[in-house]
């Protein structure tokens, strides 16, 4: 050993030597793990925040979640030639049918970049359908403002009115940096698509619970060829484990495909949704729903509710049908939570009592629900009071603690309430299961 | 949470036969995203954590801040770590970058703390002395001194993580450990350009 290395030795026996405080040792890493998960339930809690703009709209649903990023190779490098593209390649890997619109040309490359308070969005290209469209943007944020997010978007005409109805959107944050991130908007527009030029207007906030901090601009003017979406009547009615459901239109668009669903008003069963809808043609290929971004949405009959699958509208086949095995579906008399958030109770939940651990931190409510691995729902909308007032939370989260619990937090809203709260849920790790097959041409 | 660390603790001491996990099975699954799994491994690894800031740092208070804060960094980060077998070097690599921040933001104040705080610990000097050359050393070639005879990881280990050829690492160690031997032997002054500098500055400053 030379004496360099006997030095050193010495030098790391003194630093052994001296006493771990193991409690404060371990207390420091709890506190470090817990700043973690906070943030990151920060971050989960903006994927499926909505806008404020499209609160107004009731029952989009929005479904949002970070999947791990897998795309074709063939499909990244017949993107990677497009400019600007590569960069949202991980937004369309769960959407063949925004790829195939890719594929076959239905995409704007727009490109243009705005800037606030040092945070900079491009909106980097667009897919259209009748009535609405589809913008992916790349986002780079500030350094001095690491808690900005995306709060909203809108669509203006040159007179600055909104021409936007409803719309969602998702974020994905880069791993490696997180100030970067790739974003996509689905808008419908209030009335046809306009001709002229109009601006995407990016709304931007900071923290969850703060004011938003500016807009950016961003005008363009799509000059996508007009497409004619295929419309088709079925009004076919199957029954499921004795439940009723009527398929009763199917359009296919180049966003996506949407089926009309009539579930009838006497089942005694209410269903939450499908869990394999999907479309197939003759030769294997087969469209699900729409993984990241809309997935259904509510019309005026509370019955009623359209579906969203990935577009096939590219895709030219002679037989089309649609098919589904598995729906969620719970006891009417047993869809409800109702807790007592003082006592931090539950005090009535489904029979086979799938929540638990209820908590608050102050007007941050958890609980936590025990699916499988591939529940991914928020089961929380509108909600009441012990006085039947109806409550709305303005932001949630779902986040999972291993595989099999799902963590939904719910900001319960700035204002006096009685317990206990009422939670009609819309989605239950239940189902019910059949094996429908129905034609459409 | 007491229980779990107390739990987490047993199956690292433990005769490790059966069920129980290896070091790299918590650490894949750290990866995959659980949080027990996580926890479990800054839990295996916090002294070598602490003692990395506590060499930098030279105060308990502040290693114990850095150990909070690398927990934070490393769950965030945890995704991104390729190869679970050099979880260890990765996380030590963490606090290392981190502490050598810290310390670029309050250079000047270090070397009085050194002495206050470290006096009654050592009856010789060699501590300190050791301390004094690797401050001397570029930050890159006092991590990997800290890596190979503080941590005791292996030359190749330190090669795959860090993607450099293992010749190239020993290379870089032998002439780290040259330098350190220049500085023990009083020469150091000629061979570290503008490092003496600072020196003189901190002690001024005091």
């Amino acid at each position: 050993m030379t004496e360099e290395e006997r030095k050193l030795k010495k030098w790391k026996e003194e630093i052994e030597k001296r006493e771990v405080p193991d409690d404060r040792l371990e207390n420091a890493i709890q506190m470090g793990y817990e700043r973690a998960k906070a943030k990151q339930m920060k971050t989960k809690r903006l994927f499926i925040r909505r806008s404020a703009w499209s609160m107004a709209i009731a029952a989009i649903l929005m479904l949002a979640f970070i999947t791990s990023i897998r795309v074709s190779l063939a499909f990244a490098s017949a993107v990677a030639s497009i400019p600007g593209m590569s960069g949202i390649v991980d937004l369309i890997q769960d959407n063949k049918g925004l790829q195939l619109a890719i594929e076959n040309d239905h995409y704007q490359k727009v490109g243009v970049t705005g800037e606030a308070d040092g945070m900079k969005v491009t909106l980097e290209g667009i897919i259209t359908d009748e009535a609405s469209l589809v913008a992916f943007n790349t986002i780079e944020f500030s350094s001095k403002r690491t808690n900005a997010f995306l709060s909203g978007y809108r669509l203006l005409d040159k007179e600055g009115e909104e021409i936007s109805e409803a719309g969602g959107f998702n974020t994905n944050w880069n791993l490696e940096d997180d100030l970067k991130a790739t974003n996509s908007v689905e808008i419908e527009f209030k009335g046809p698509i306009p001709t002229e030029e109009m601006i995407l207007e990016v709304e931007i906030s900071e923290e969850v619970d703060e004011d938003k901090i500016g807009t950016i601009s961003l005008p363009f003017t799509i000059n996508l060829q007009p497409v004619k979406q295929e419309k088709y009547v079925l009004n076919q009615t199957v029954v499921v484990e004795g439940q009723s459901i009527t398929i009763k239109s199917i359009t296919i668009g180049p966003i996506k495909t949407a089926v009309e669903v009539e579930f009838a008003e006497d089942n005694t069963m209410q269903i939450f949704g499908f869990e394999d809808l999907r479309i197939a043609d003759g030769k294997g290929d087969v469209w699900s729903s729409i993984k990241n971004g809309v997935y259904a949405s509510g019309t005026d009959d509370p019955n009623v509710t359209i579906y969203y699958l990935q577009s096939n509208f590219f895709k030219e086949t002679e037989k089309l049908s649609l098919k589904f095995n598995k729906l969620m579906a719970l006891d009417k008399e047993e869809a409800e939570l109702i807790v007592d958030t003082e006592k931090e109770e539950i005090i009535k939940q489904p029979k086979d009592g799938k929540f638990s651990n209820l908590k608050m931190h102050g007007p941050y409510m958890e609980i936590e629900l025990k699916g499988r691995e591939e529940y991914h729902h928020n089961p929380f909308s509108t909600f009441y009071d012990a006085d039947g007032k109806e409550l709305h939370s303005m932001s949630g989260s779902f986040s999972k603690n291993g595989n099999e619990v799902a963590i939904i937090g719910l900001d319960l809203p700035n204002e006096k309430y009685k317990n206990p709260l009422r939670f009609p849920l819309h989605a239950y790790p239940s189902y019910i299961k059949g094996n429908v097959e129905i034609n459409i041409k | 949470m007491k229980t779990f660390f107390a739990f987490a603790g047993l199956m690292y001491s433990g005769d490790n036969g059966g069920g129980e996990l290896t070091e790299r099975e918590v650490a894949q699954q750290a990866i995959n995203g659980e949080d027990e799994a996580f926890l479990q491994l800054i839990s295996l690894h916090k002294e070598a954590l602490y003692r990395t800031a506590l060499a930098y740092l030279k105060n308990e208070d502040e290693a114990l801040e850095a150990v909070q804060e690398v927990t934070f960094r490393a769950y965030e980060k945890i995704k991104t770590l390729r190869m679970p077998e050099y979880a260890k070097t990765w996380l030590v690599r963490i606090m290392m970058n981190h502490c050598h921040d810290l310390l670029q933001k309050k250079k000047r104040y270090v070397r009085d703390e050194t002495l206050n705080d470290l006096g009654g610990v050592s009856d010789d000097f060699t501590y300190l002395e050791v301390e004094e050359a690797l401050s001397h050393l570029s930050e890159k070639d006092r991590q990997l001194v800290h890596l190979k005879y503080l941590h005791d990881i292996k030359i190749k280990d330190i090669a795959d993580m860090t993607s450099t050829p293992e010749g190239t690492v020993k290379t870089r160690l032998y002439k780290a450990v040259k330098s350190l031997r220049a500085f023990f032997e009083g020469k150091e002054e000629k061979r570290l350009d503008g490092r003496g500098t600072k020196v003189e500055e901190v002690e001024r400053g005091n």
